[in-house]
């Protein structure tokens, strides 16, 4: 058997292999690249879906720093960041209720409107971040309220 | 090189004209699809390996030199494509031994220029083998694709083994390799010049 019919021969069970693989099929109709622009324009929203993302993980954040935050000290126990706002033990409880309340009684750290201050507020607050609806200032706040118990 | 026509389209893409970027992957998508195929031989992967190259090539297409193969340059993003793929494939534990085996073994040693040799010779012979008789491309289908002994196509398509053998099917390979010539394709060193042949 001569060379190019010996090639031939190899070509062919390729080009049977590549068509039996789908390596000859159309694919996907349209430009793959406007096909990712009109994906990627038809949600509009998408950096809210990133923030709905990504708000959860600060806030995860946020609370694991409130659980951990206290046991953060030298073996003295005084705090290793005393500027540190989150683990400033130094904030007097008594300053607290007049500054957190509104006029309602409400406090304004309850941003689930569950009637207590916790961790939960932190995920609420992260949400009204991302819309633009509290200031980031917030956070070191709710923080500094939280550790207060 | 490419003739002053595929020159100014090369050169209107470099300028970033999406149109002439269309034409070019109207051109070449199915040949780039079977160097996709040949060098992940993953047909699960096929669609989001093109999809994910393709788009890439479209946004680095400013970055295209109109005087380089624009096929070479896309096999390139889609050998790259596919080594993140293989990479996040076995992080993931989802390419499992099959990708391990073949795939970033096969191809490597070959230039993005050698495998769009490659897929050009294929796509032409494709085209080559549509043109057959009916009759004639049954035996193909039988004999290679499918690799049926001889006995059995020559019950298949109601000729004598001997007559397949000695004249129908050096027949058809001889048209076949007309074909090609007429599409300026000479296979004789092809395969040395692939680097030592396929892998089957």
């Amino acid at each position: 058997m001569d060379l190019q019919t010996n090639n031939m021969e190899h070509l062919l069970a390729t080009l049977g292999e590549a068509r039996q693989n789908g390596a000859f099929d159309s694919g996907a109709s349209g430009y793959p690249w406007q096909a990712r622009t009109a994906a990627t324009q038809s949600s509009p929203k998408s950096w809210q879906a990133r923030l709905w993302k990504v708000g959860p993980l600060a806030a995860a954040a946020a609370v694991a720093v409130l659980f951990v935050g206290p046991e953060w000290g030298s073996e003295d126990g005084s705090p290793i960041g005393s500027g540190n706002a989150i683990v400033d033990n130094s904030v007097r409880p008594e300053t607290h209720t007049s500054e957190s309340s509104d006029s309602t009684g409400k406090s304004k750290y309850d941003y689930n409107d569950d009637g207590v201050v916790n961790g939960l507020d932190a995920q609420a607050l992260t949400e009204m971040i991302g819309r633009g609806e509290a200031p980031a200032s917030d956070v070191a706040e709710l923080t500094r309220q939280l550790l207060r118990g | 090189m490419a003739d002053k026509t595929e020159h100014d389209i090369l050169m209107a893409v470099a300028k970033g004209d999406e149109a002439a970027f269309a034409r070019l992957y109207d051109r070449y998508q199915q040949r780039v699809r079977l160097v996709a195929w040949r060098i992940s031989h993953r047909p699960d992967w096929l669609d989001d390996i093109l999809n994910e190259a393709w788009c890439r090539a479209f946004n680095q297409r400013k970055s295209f030199d109109p005087d380089r193969d624009f096929m070479g340059w896309v096999v390139g993003i889609v050998r790259n494509v596919y080594r993140e793929f293989c990479r996040k494939g076995k992080l993931s534990i989802v390419s499992s031994e099959e990708t391990d085996a073949v795939g970033e073994v096969e191809s490597e040693d070959q230039s993005p220029e050698d495998l769009a040799h490659w897929a050009d010779v294929l796509f032409e012979l494709n085209q080559c083998v549509d043109q057959l008789s009916d009759a004639d491309a049954e035996i193909v289908r039988l004999r290679f694709f499918e690799n049926q002994p001889l006995r059995v196509v020559a019950q298949q398509v109601n000729v004598a083994e001997a007559t397949l053998r000695a004249i129908r099917i050096p027949e058809l390979i001889e048209r076949l390799r007309r074909c090609l010539a007429q599409k300026k394709i000479d296979i004789s060193d092809f395969f040395s010049a692939q680097g030592g042949g396929e892998s089957q």
